[in-house]
């Protein structure tokens, strides 16, 4: 098998095996399915059309979700949505949470509805903290691999995952706290 | 909500990313009460993130527009390619979505038994494969709704891994080691609608099924159960070494 065969094959493999974190990510900055899997549709044509660049690419896996993640960022900003980035810890509300309000749910119902609160939490977090929590906590990516895809030193990782997981337990704090009241007002 | 400066740690700790320092950050975590709570909010929220966008799966078409048509139905080969261990991780939205048994009594003896001889026949399939409890502990964790036991290995057990498992309308924690070249498996889940158990503070009890005994007890509202191909009493002699 000759080297451009050789490489193509591993890079479809490599694809393949990863499409559906792909397809997440996707869904994770533009939040619109239609959108995400054209976006990855885009990343495979251009990632099919012109190989790995040679000697640059270490990791694969990590260089198709920053070809995945720059092609979102393109229709982002196609749309004029810009990532908004979170400067300071300040930005977080730190509200109190109520002890134990989210304990893990023991019924069907409450576990759907806290899926869906999370997803909703997950939208109405700022994208650059919604996606640090795709890489990390979904795709379980090591943070020097996040750090290659999102192109930001290790350091800068480690501050905005803690922002993006205080973020996200404030809003599903507020959520909850919210949903304790009206529940006390029927 | 009181904070603290060590709060990233907490998160590194978490992701298994804290390396030498994670025994310090745990006893940290143990004294300092706003980490303690950072730590099991976030080991929650993570929970249910994970479960959430993990169902939130590319439409069946994507593939084909990507690839061509493909040999067998996308679900089949996902199935081939996901083994246990994800099958399993992945079948906790299925199995939370509908009713769940969690809510009456179960036998943790009975269940626990049927995983291990499950684990035993499908060529012992782990989660995370590593020998390290620095590793192991803080990557289960982070995925399952209660706090761990400080100490999660019995006395002259190697470490192999551990995984994540679904019994008895919950999610358990299993860890895997070798005694004496004997599979073991160490299950932990919140204790609440479990029968089968021991009263807190007391010896463990004994039981067996399939070939396979164990050893069962209740601590700090966990229930912990120790199963294998070893002799039940060397396994209850081997839970005593984790009793508080």
């Amino acid at each position: 098998m000759q080297r451009s065969d050789h490489d193509k094959h591993a890079l479809d493999r490599v694809f393949r095996e990863n499409l559906t974190a792909l397809y997440r990510l996707a869904y994770t900055l533009l939040r619109q399915r239609e959108e995400a899997e054209d976006a990855v549709q885009d990343a495979w044509l251009r990632i099919a059309g012109t190989g790995l660049p040679p000697g640059s690419v270490r990791h694969p896996r990590g260089w198709m979700f920053r070809i995945v993640r720059n092609l979102c960022i393109d229709r982002l900003r196609a749309r004029r949505t810009h990532l908004r980035v979170v400067s300071t810890e300040t930005d977080i509300a730190m509200l109190p949470a109520p002890e134990d309000a989210r304990a893990m749910a023991d019924t069907a119902q409450e576990a759907v509805e806290a899926l869906a609160r999370t997803m909703k939490a997950m939208d109405d977090l700022p994208r650059d903290l919604a996606e640090i929590l795709a890489l990390v906590v979904v795709e379980e990516m090591s943070y020097r691999d996040a750090a290659e895809v999102l192109e930001i030193p290790v350091g800068t990782v480690r501050s905005r995952l803690n922002r993006a997981r205080r973020s996200l337990r404030d809003i599903l704090a507020a959520d909850e706290a919210r949903t304790v009241r009206e529940r006390s007002l029927r | 909500m009181s904070d603290c400066e060590r709060m990233m740690e907490v998160d590194a700790l978490i992701d298994g990313e804290a390396g030498e320092d994670a025994a310090a950050i745990e006893r940290h975590i143990r004294s300092c009460e706003a980490c303690r709570a950072y730590a099991a909010d976030v080991r929650r929220n993570d929970a249910v993130l994970r479960r959430a966008v993990l169902a939130n799966e590319p439409g069946d078409d994507l593939e084909e527009r990507l690839f061509g048509p493909q040999d067998a139905p996308r679900s089949s080969r996902r199935k081939v390619l996901a083994g246990m261990g994800m099958a399993a991780c992945l079948g906790g939205l299925g199995l939370l979505m509908r009713p769940s048994s969690g809510t009456g009594e179960a036998d943790f003896r009975d269940a626990v038994l049927g995983d291990f001889a499950t684990y035993i026949a499908a060529d012992k399939p782990l989660d995370i494969a590593a020998v390290d409890a620095v590793r192991v502990v803080p990557w289960i964790s982070a995925r399952v709704p209660f706090v761990l036991p400080d100490r999660v290995a019995p006395d002259g057990a190697t470490l192999l891994g551990g995984r994540l498992c679904w019994l008895v309308g919950r999610r358990l924690a299993a860890l895997n080691f070798e005694v004496e070249q004997a599979p073991i498996g160490l299950y932990i889940a919140g204790a609440e609608g479990l029968t089968g158990l021991p009263e807190e503070g007391t010896l463990p009890v004994e039981g067996a099924r399939d070939g396979l005994q164990g050893a069962f007890w209740r601590e700090r509202g966990l229930a912990l159960g120790i199963v294998g191909t070893l002799p039940a009493s060397r396994l209850s002699t081997l839970a005593q070494t984790l009793q508080g």
